[in-house]
């Protein structure tokens, strides 16, 4: 909301600059978010007259103003369409420099010298209008500085935020309250004079509210031989000010009014009622409604209208109608005035999608008790500036006043919760000085009985009453101290912790960790889907078609990432996500979300660097040169992760998922149960992706993991006597694999196999086809005694023998 | 025979500092000390010499012997070290090239940021909570205070699956479901992704926040203030205030909104802070009595504060982020840096 300070001083009396008001209001939970000092570029520009307007002699476009400045005449070229004779407008001389933009100066216009210029209201910063000059009042002085001639000129405009409790403060009057409240200064009250008719309202006019229920209050007035126009240039200003462009003087002086004391008030066209009533009814389901903006709209059920007895003239505390909108004609017109039920406006605005000056404040309450307040107002304000007739009486329907609840405060209460030690009175003062009514309760625990003002509808509890004392005595004077609490041992932290070591492991393996978004595209999603998955879970108002269903795998993200990075040149990217994923479960509301990790390998292994670009001989003895990343990389993460969490039985096992390469690719199981896979994409996915290299992917569940984490490792005795380690070099078939071999070596191992390391892997030349070199190393210890080299030979020999009689493998020299 | 062995042993002490290589040192060696050698040469005169005078020069030969071997070996040793030494001198590494490392991988920098703010508030007494990120209306909203047709539901603009299931807009409904299953005291914080319909420098639809929630016998609005003050020490250093101002959120009150002094210019004023020398940081109070009633907490006994940051936010201001959609782009050259 904006607000004028010079409007904002004419209700409480201070003597305090902006930044102070804005320090004050901010403090005290208004906050200030903005100030703008307006006008301060104004202070040589002059009002002056037309006194004779001629033409360019080169330009049919252009004139020449002859304006008097009081003291002396000057001529100047201006080539606005509606410039007259006689008009008296604004002149900036040369050397005005205008925050707009415009430095005025002395300047020649195809042959004649103008001193200065003429401007527009948008010129000046004054208003949107850049059509034409700006034209003042007709009695204003000339000659003078605009400052003088209309001292609100200079102005500081506060951009205020009002949260959704404090409707009350959606005004000048309601700021000006707070204001004094926090200040402890006293509101101006600012009468006006009003004369009525001998006219009488009730004889031209009747209002009927059937659904009270939505309507508590509704107030009407009546003005007589009004003269729609232009209002005065200091009511547009302060309108144009406060972010309300000027209409006309009778629609402005209700939003004038509106702005001024919170009330939302609307003008109708007397003529246009027909019937000459106001019926204030649930809307007809079938109606079609044409608002003021030239909308038609369809209303939700339960929207409260504004009737005449034969159709709807306005959609209550929202937007008039176009059908009795005032217009140049309009002679007579009505007032409304009313307190519409907060929550039944916010209904159908909502529904509407629709947020009007008048519904904002009606949804956040305004005061019922300033209706009439607000009704006069108005009625003095049109008659002053269209010279018109305010009709005798007001119509006010209040069937039942809006009662406030006495609530029970406990000073010991007070001081409970706020950790003050605030006395009776004290509590009592803050409370009074925002307009609360208060009494002492006498008996024993001498507490306060509170009743609210009519204009808040945040107050019922004794907690509300709390916070005010709390806000007039200022948050900052609340002293701050430690809570007290018994110790106790925290459990809570065990998932996190796993989750915690799970990065470090990735980290350490040269991961970085990425966080996409947790909804896709409905294209991302079908990627890595397996056919098995059902729905997906989708937004009803996604944001963009980017975000539209909730993830059920990570891979997407990963693909993303990968993607974005690929395209700024950064192509050896090794990335994990940990995250949830949420698959839709029949029979439940909410979706399953598991807590996941993924992974990608992509580009070199090795950084590019002098130490790493010898290269490195592949399995098939061939010498890479800047190796890519295969399998057995992330593998290695994974497995790092594995050994992080101390799960030591983890099996791989062929996978059949379809967006990996089938022989390139593994489930991953810990204690029998499938918790994941690892794999290269398989080439058709790749080429899907738009990749044009291999990509190693993962995948695990990790809650799945944390319950087979194993944190109770145990001490084993260090070796006391030395190892001895013999080779095994064999040729075998290619389908026979290193964890079976592993296998069968330390079965065979008669307690004195302590490790079996392959160290070396070789196919190609030499080797005959299908087959494979394995190069084992054995290492030989025992716990009790130092070992023999008759005794390892005996046991190696049978190794190698029960290799050949179980796997056919033949023994390399 | 004795001038023989005294010149004998001039000589060679001369020759010594003149041999520079152990090879040549060597060969003098066995020509002046071996079998075959001039001291050998000499002795073999000995015979010829009374039997007195045998073991006079037989004891000068052997003293010179010794005295010669020692000689040698000190010429030896130090040839040695310098041969070394000039091996060494010759051998070198450019050590400015970088090390064999392989690249460690980095945590996103909000999960440190994550990381960093839980340690504080465990060492202040929190535990760790966490619920579900889809949420039913009932605990992201209803039992937060926020009615259907509630104004408050206009500052959080949401993703809704049904009417009744939604992505959470803040972690406040982790508080709800905390308190429902356990009785007070309860001393948390949740820390989570959250959702809002909105995006632009500020706002991702997708972010994280961490939230505290603190209910127990006499807990006060002061004990709120300690808290955050010793938090913000703790996090953002011992220089920089705290201020609070009064708020509004359906969930709390008193409600307050927390600034702390521009971490940018210490609160003098600057671009950061638009001047003002503060920036918003936190919104917190105390928890409204309807939620107890949510909960089966009795307000009368039972009295508490909440407070929630946005986690992005706390990252921006730490290490002067200009833009939230940064940490969801995952560009490796920005998670790098951190």
């Amino acid at each position: 909301m904006l607000v004028s300070l010079n409007w904002l001083k004419e209700f409480v009396n201070i003597d305090i600059g902006p930044e102070e008001v804005a320090h004050i209001l901010t403090m005290g939970g208004i906050e200030v978010e903005a100030l703008k000092y307006e006008g301060i570029d104004l202070r040589t520009c002059l009002t002056a007259r037309i006194d004779r307007l001629t033409q360019h002699p080169s330009s049919e476009k252009l004139n020449i103003a002859e304006i008097d400045l009081g003291d002396r005449v000057e001529k100047v070229v201006c080539g606005a369409p509606n410039s007259r004779q006689g008009q008296i407008v604004a002149y900036a001389p040369d050397g005005t420099n205008l925050l707009g933009g415009i430095a005025v100066c002395r300047r020649n216009i195809k042959g004649i010298e103008s001193p200065g210029m003429l401007c527009s209201e948008k010129e000046l910063g004054l208003g949107e209008d850049s059509a034409g000059i700006l034209i003042f009042d007709e009695n204003t002085p000339v000659g003078v500085p605009l400052s003088d001639a209309f001292p609100e000129i200079e102005d500081v405009i506060l951009e205020v935020s009002v949260t959704p409790n404090r409707g009350d403060c959606l005004s000048i009057i309601g700021l000006a309250r707070e204001v004094a409240a926090l200040t402890c200064v006293d509101l101006i009250n600012r009468d006006f004079e009003l004369e009525e008719s001998s006219v009488d309202i009730r004889d031209k006019l009747m209002v009927e509210v059937p659904d009270f229920d939505l309507c508590p209050r509704y107030v009407a007035r009546m003005i007589e031989d009004v003269h729609v126009g232009i209002s005065p240039f200091s009511m547009r200003l302060r309108l144009t000010r406060c972010g309300v462009r000027p209409i006309s003087n009778v629609v402005d002086a209700t939003n004038y009014v509106l702005l001024e004391c919170g009330q939302p008030l609307h003008a109708f066209d007397y003529l246009s009622l027909e019937n000459h009533k106001i019926i204030v009814k649930r809307n007809d389901p079938s109606e079609v409604f044409k608002t003021l903006d030239g909308s038609e709209r369809r209303l939700p059920e339960n929207s409260l209208m504004i009737q005449d007895g034969t159709r709807s003239v306005a959609l209550a505390g929202i937007m008039g109608g176009l059908n009795s909108e005032i217009t140049s004609l309009t002679n007579q017109v009505v007032i409304e005035s009313a307190c519409f039920e907060r929550f039944g406006i916010r209904r159908t605005a909502k529904a509407l999608g629709m947020s009007t000056e008048a519904s904002f404040r009606f949804e956040r309450g305004v005061d019922p008790d300033g209706c009439v307040w607000a009704a006069n107002r108005v009625s003095a304000l049109i008659q002053r500036l269209s010279n018109a007739r305010v009709l005798k009486g007001i119509l006010d329907i209040y069937p039942t006043p809006v009662r406030r609840n006495v609530t029970r405060v406990r000073t010991k209460k007070v001081n409970s919760t706020l950790g003050l030690d605030l006395t009776r009175s004290q509590m009592k003062s803050n409370l009074q000085r925002l307009g609360i009514q208060v009494r002492d309760i006498d008996d024993s625990e001498r507490d306060l009985e509170c009743v609210s003002p009519s204009w808040r509808w945040d107050l019922d509890r004794e907690i509300d009453y709390i916070e005010e004392i709390a806000r007039v005595h200022g948050f900052q004077n609340i002293p701050s101290t430690m809570p007290v609490y018994r110790s106790e041992p925290d459990h809570t932290k065990r998932e996190y912790t796993g989750v915690d070591k799970v990065r470090d492991m990735m980290n350490a393996s040269g991961f970085t960790e990425i966080i996409t978004m947790s909804f896709v595209s409905r294209g991302a999603s079908e990627q890595f889907r397996c056919d098995c998955e059902g729905e997906d879970l989708a937004l009803l108002n996604p944001l963009s078609e980017d975000y539209v269903v909730m993830r059920r795998s990570l891979l997407p993200g990963l693909m993303g990432a990968l993607k974005r990075n690929l395209n700024f040149k950064n192509e050896n990217l090794k990335l994990y996500e940990i995250g949830k994923t949420f698959v839709p479960v029949s029979g439940s509301e909410t979706p399953v979300e598991n807590l996941r990790i993924a992974g990608l390998a992509f580009g070199s292994r090795y950084p590019d660097e002098w130490h790493f670009n010898r290269g490195q001989v592949d399995i098939s003895g061939k010498l890479e040169v800047r190796p890519e990343v295969d399998f057995f990389d992330i593998k290695g993460a994974v497995e790092n992760v594995l050994d992080g969490l101390g799960i030591s039985k983890s099996q791989f096992v062929p996978s059949s998922s379809t967006f990996l390469h089938p022989g390139k690719s593994s489930d991953i199981l810990v204690n029998g149960n499938v918790i994941g896979f690892i794999g290269e994409m398989s080439p058709d996915k790749t080429r899907e992706m738009g990749l044009s290299k291999k990509i190693q992917i993962f995948d695990l569940f990790l809650e799945a993991l944390f319950v087979h984490a194993c944190n109770d490792r145990v001490f084993r005795q260090l070796p006391r006597y030395p190892y001895i380690e013999r080779d095994l070099s064999i040729i075998v078939e290619t389908n026979c694999s290193g964890d079976q071999i592993k296998l069968l070596i330390s079965r065979l191992g008669h307690d004195i196999i302590t490790s079996v390391i392959l160290f070396d892997l070789y196919r190609g030349e030499s080797i005959p086809e299908g087959c494979q070199s394995m190069a084992f190393r054995i290492r030989y210890q025992s716990e009790d005694r130092t070992l023999t080299d008759a005794e390892v030979q005996e046991v190696h020999s049978q190794v190698t023998t029960t290799l050949i009689r179980e796997l056919g493998i033949t023994v390399r020299e | 025979m004795k001038q023989q062995l005294n010149s004998l042993r001039a000589s060679t002490i001369g020759l010594l500092s003149q041999i520079a290589d152990i090879k040549t040192l060597n060969d003098a060696r066995s020509r002046i000390l071996g079998r075959k050698g001039d001291l050998t040469g000499i002795l073999r005169g000995l015979k010829d010499l009374p039997i007195e005078e045998r073991s006079t020069f037989g004891q000068l030969a052997n003293q010179i012997k010794a005295e010669l071997e020692v000689e040698f070996d000190l010429r030896e040793t130090r040839l040695r070290e310098d041969l070394e030494h000039s091996q060494v001198m010759s051998e070198s590494f450019d050590v400015t090239l970088p090390g064999r490392r392989l690249p460690l991988g980095r945590s996103h920098i909000l999960n440190r940021v994550t990381h960093e703010l839980l340690d504080v508030f465990s060492g202040l007494g929190f535990q760790l909570a966490e619920g579900p990120e889809v949420e039913i209306d009932y605990y992201n909203f209803e039992a937060l205070n926020m009615p259907k047709n509630h104004p408050a539901r206009d500052m959080q603009d949401t993703f809704y699956f049904s009417d009744n299931l939604l992505l959470r807009t803040h972690t406040s409904p982790v508080q709800i479901r905390t308190m429902e299953t356990h009785r007070p005291p309860v001393r948390i914080v949740c820390p989570g992704k959250v959702y809002r319909r909105d995006a632009d420098v500020t706002h991702s639809p997708m972010f994280m926040q961490i939230e505290g929630l603190w209910v127990d016998k006499d807990v006060s609005f002061a004990d709120l203030k300690g808290i955050l003050y010793a938090f913000t020490r703790e996090y953002f250093g011992e220089k920089l205030g705290l201020r609070f101002r009064p708020s509004f959120f359906p969930f709390t009150e008193p409600s307050a909104e927390v600034d702390i002094q521009c971490v940018i210019c210490g609160g003098s004023g600057c671009r950061t802070c638009s001047s003002t020398g503060w920036l918003e940081i936190l919104g917190a109070g105390m928890i409204d009595p309807t939620l107890y009633g949510f909960v089966n907490y009795d307000p009368e006994i039972q009295s508490g504060f909440a407070f929630g940051m946005g986690i992005e936010r706390v990252a921006m201001l730490k290490y002067g982020i200009p833009d939230i959609r940064l940490f969801y782009e995952n560009d490796i050259r920005f998670l790098n840096q951190f």
